[in-house]
């Protein structure tokens, strides 16, 4: 410290403080604040200055600001024109690219974190969709709001979603203890989300297909789509069941946890 | 009996000192009414509970997870052939996909006309089966979404239609005859493999002789039987296997044509050849004994390329026509081979005679006497990426720019360099001559191109966006200027419809 220049010392006495460093620092734009604003507005000045163009110049200055005007009339705090955004923003970020249930029965299908694996073996799968031939409709199991069956392979998507959909459970089964007594549990259905119903649905199409015989993963898990949207798979007996528990254990469903 | 021992000695026995007696192995018997060890020498009851930190001897301590049971798929492994079949196999149909009304057909007359530039042109359904036969489709093209197959006409296209027309001797400028040689290269998804079928397609819609290398790697990994040709200087070998698969491709695509020439030279090699038979017959010997295979090819190669009948054998002799090599993959030639001579050194692939035989077209002259085309083309997805090929191809670029050989700016390989100097001396040409070889690299298609091929997929149901401009010239971008390998994966690519979407 007492090798600082003299003007700094006078600075940090008038400062006080008791600390042997200093932590002051100069600041440059004190400087700059100290001055008069004169580059703010620059046109008027430059009009000043040049006295020959000066009413061209005011002609001009008068325009821009009458524009300027005009946009904060329309969008106040917007000084230009919001950007237009385009209707499907689904192309452009990369986490959003693919459709919602594409993205979640993909990211099911994952094994060891090989998230390319799994959209390859979902191309593969939508490919199986969009080239077999249009399922059978069973009439006792119809997939929700679908349209006529020799639509669905053009739409492949649209396809798995009705699937997953279809025999998605709209509640799982809790298994609620201390209600009865005894150490006995109550089955008590607790709803579910979009999400989570969709979850179950390709979980159960999942384990399914694991007992297909097709050599290719692939393959497995598009014939047992295929099997549900034709009602022959064993999904739809699991979701009869799930929804008859559901269904005889409602009356437990205002009964409280005894203390 | 009475025991020998009196029981007053047994009652004064005095109980041994501790240390002297180890404590006993064998298992107290409890029931044993007599007992002479004292109640301190038997072992520690054993705790009660089942502990997991009791010691486990003659059993691993390591822990033991069960495993997830696998399915039982069949029980027996996929037999043989059987998973490179599916891996395979080529799909060209989709009966789900919707039909295009008043799709036209490749033929003599659309293939040459600019008005159609930029529409997608069917393939003609009898010559499926011949592309077929000459590998033109490989797998993982998409040809198995559309309801048939079809290729874009771009300008590359037509400029070969007319190139097609001029060497059959049709139209303005006939050039009968002529043979032109190409190298086709450009980035990887620029249609290299597809401008090849084009060219088949076209080969066969103008009754020329096709012959094609659908695979130039499978000649040089090893994976065909070779064998030496005794007395060849430098020794050169054979692979009689791969031979005869060429001729049977050749034979399948080129039946017609085949069939309806006569032999009209002399094969002395060939004891078995009538003098009457059709090319078809003499292609055929080697189809059974790959041991003549070779020998069979030779001949076929001077009947197709003969100009005049020899003597003797005028009596039917038609003029042979234009002829069309086609060869994918090219810079698997320019390495050396996995094959090894008998030292064990390995092969260049220069000297096998196969590759050989095709590579030697390329150079000057007329190496197809009846005229014709050569289409080479590099493959960059399976690319063994040879330094020497690279600088020859931009020696070859260089000189089609007007730079000369002796100028700075012509391309030299690095100082130090091992690039290959066969494969360096094979595209060069002799002092003052004009380079034999042609250089053509696709790029993309055009705005407009980009828009009839993004409209082939709309219109057959596969993709749901509006086709405007404006959507076309952001996918034209995102392609990296309309690059048509990556064109076609957003037709492909699915995008859900605003009822499923949520």
């Amino acid at each position: 410290m007492k090798h600082m220049p003299k003007v700094m010392r006078d600075a940090l006495k008038k400062s006080g403080g008791s600390r042997s460093f200093s932590t002051s620092a100069r600041s440059s734009m004190n400087d700059l604040q100290g001055e008069p604003n004169k580059e703010a507005n620059p046109i008027p000045n430059m009009a000043g200055l040049e006295g020959a163009s000066d009413e061209a110049a005011a002609a001009l200055a008068s325009m821009i600001e009458q524009v300027q005007g005009q946009a904060l009339e329309e969008n106040p705090g917007l000084k230009f024109d919001p950007p237009a955004v385009p209707e499907n923003l689904k192309t452009l970020n990369f986490r959003n690219r693919y459709d919602t249930l594409q993205d979640q029965f993909t990211k099911m299908m994952m094994e060891d974190g090989k998230l390319t694996k799994a959209q390859k073996n979902m191309s593969l799968v939508l490919d199986h969709l969009r080239t077999a031939s249009p399922p059978q409709i069973n009439p006792r199991r119809r997939l929700l709001g679908a349209p006529p069956a020799s639509q669905l392979p053009l739409d492949p998507v649209l396809y798995l979603t009705l699937v997953v959909d279809s025999v998605a459970p709209l509640f799982r089964i809790r298994q609620q203890k201390g209600i009865a007594g005894g150490g006995t549990a109550v089955q008590i259905p607790h709803p579910l989300t979009l999400r989570q119903r969709r979850r179950t649905a390709i979980k159960w199409i999942l384990d399914a297909s694991d007992k297909r015989r097709d050599a290719l993963f692939a393959n497995r898990v598009a014939a047992e789509v295929v099997a549900v949207a034709e009602g022959r798979s064993g999904v739809w007996e699991k979701r009869d069941q799930q929804h008859k528990i559901g269904i005889s254990g409602r009356a437990n469903l205002n009964t409280n946890v005894r203390r | 009996m009475a025991s020998s021992w009196c029981w007053n000695c047994l009652s004064r026995l005095r109980p041994t000192p501790r240390a002297l007696l180890p404590p006993s192995a064998t298992p107290r018997i409890s029931s044993a009414p007599f007992h002479s060890t004292a109640v301190h020498y038997a072992q520690p009851a054993k705790k009660k509970g089942n502990s997991l930190t009791v010691m486990k001897h003659r059993q691993s301590t390591s822990l033991r997870r069960k495993k997830k049971k696998v399915a039982d798929r069949g029980g027996r492994p996929p037999a043989v052939g059987e998973r490179k079949a599916l891996r395979k196999r080529i799909v060209l149909s989709n009966p789900n996909a919707l039909e295009i009304e008043g799709m036209l057909d490749l033929s003599p007359e659309t293939m040459v006309d600019s008005r159609l530039r930029g529409t997608v042109l069917g393939l003609p359904v009898p010559m499926i089966d011949q592309l077929r036969a000459v590998q033109a489709f490989k797998p993982k093209q998409g040809w198995s979404i559309f309801r048939r197959p079809g290729t874009v006409l771009r300008r590359d296209t037509i400029e070969m239609g007319r190139l097609f027309q001029q060497l059959s001797g049709e139209g303005d400028d006939a050039q009968k005859g002529k043979v032109v040689k190409r190298i086709v290269t450009g980035m990887k998804g620029s249609g290299k493999t597809v401008h090849l079928l084009q060219a088949m397609a076209m080969g066969f819609l103008k009754k020329w002789a096709v012959i094609t290398i659908p695979d130039a790697r499978e000649l040089v990994s090893g994976e065909t039987a070779y064998a030496a040709i005794e007395g060849s200087n430098p020794l050169q070998y054979v692979q009689p296997t791969a031979t005869s698969a060429l001729l049977t491709r050749t034979v399948d695509a080129n039946r017609e044509l085949l069939a309806s020439l006569k032999v009209s030279q002399k094969h002395p090699a060939l004891k078995m050849l009538k003098p009457s038979s059709t090319l078809e017959d003499l292609a055929k010997l080697g189809f059974s004994d790959p041991a003549v295979s070779w020998r069979v090819f030779q001949a076929l190669w001077t009947e197709l390329t003969a100009t005049a009948p020899a003597a003797g054998l005028e009596k039917d002799f038609q003029p042979r026509p234009p002829m069309l090599v086609a060869v994918d993959g090219l810079a698997h030639w320019m390495t050396e081979s996995a094959y090894r001579s008998a030292e064990f050194k390995p092969i260049h692939a220069h000297d096998l005679a196969f590759v050989h035989h095709f590579l030697s077209l390329l150079k000057e002259g007329d190496s197809l006497k009846n005229g014709g085309l050569l289409l080479y083309a590099t493959s960059s997805s399976n690319n063994p990426n040879p330094k020497a090929l690279s600088i020859a191809l931009d020696r070859l670029a260089a000189r089609q720019a007007g730079i000369s050989a002796s100028s700075p700016e012509y391309p030299r390989p690095p100082a130090y360099s091992d690039a290959d100097p066969r494969v360096l001396d094979l595209l060069q040409p002799a002092e003052k001559a004009v380079s034999p070889v042609e250089l053509q690299t696709l790029g993309g298609l055009t705005r407009d191109e980009a828009r009839g091929f993004m409209e082939y997929f709309a219109r057959s149901g596969l993709l749901r966006e509006i086709i405007n401009d404006q959507w076309v010239s952001e996918k034209w971008s995102l392609s990296g200027g309309g690059i048509i390998g990556e064109l076609e994966k957003f037709g492909r690519r699915v995008r859900a419809t605003a009822s499923a979407s949520k």
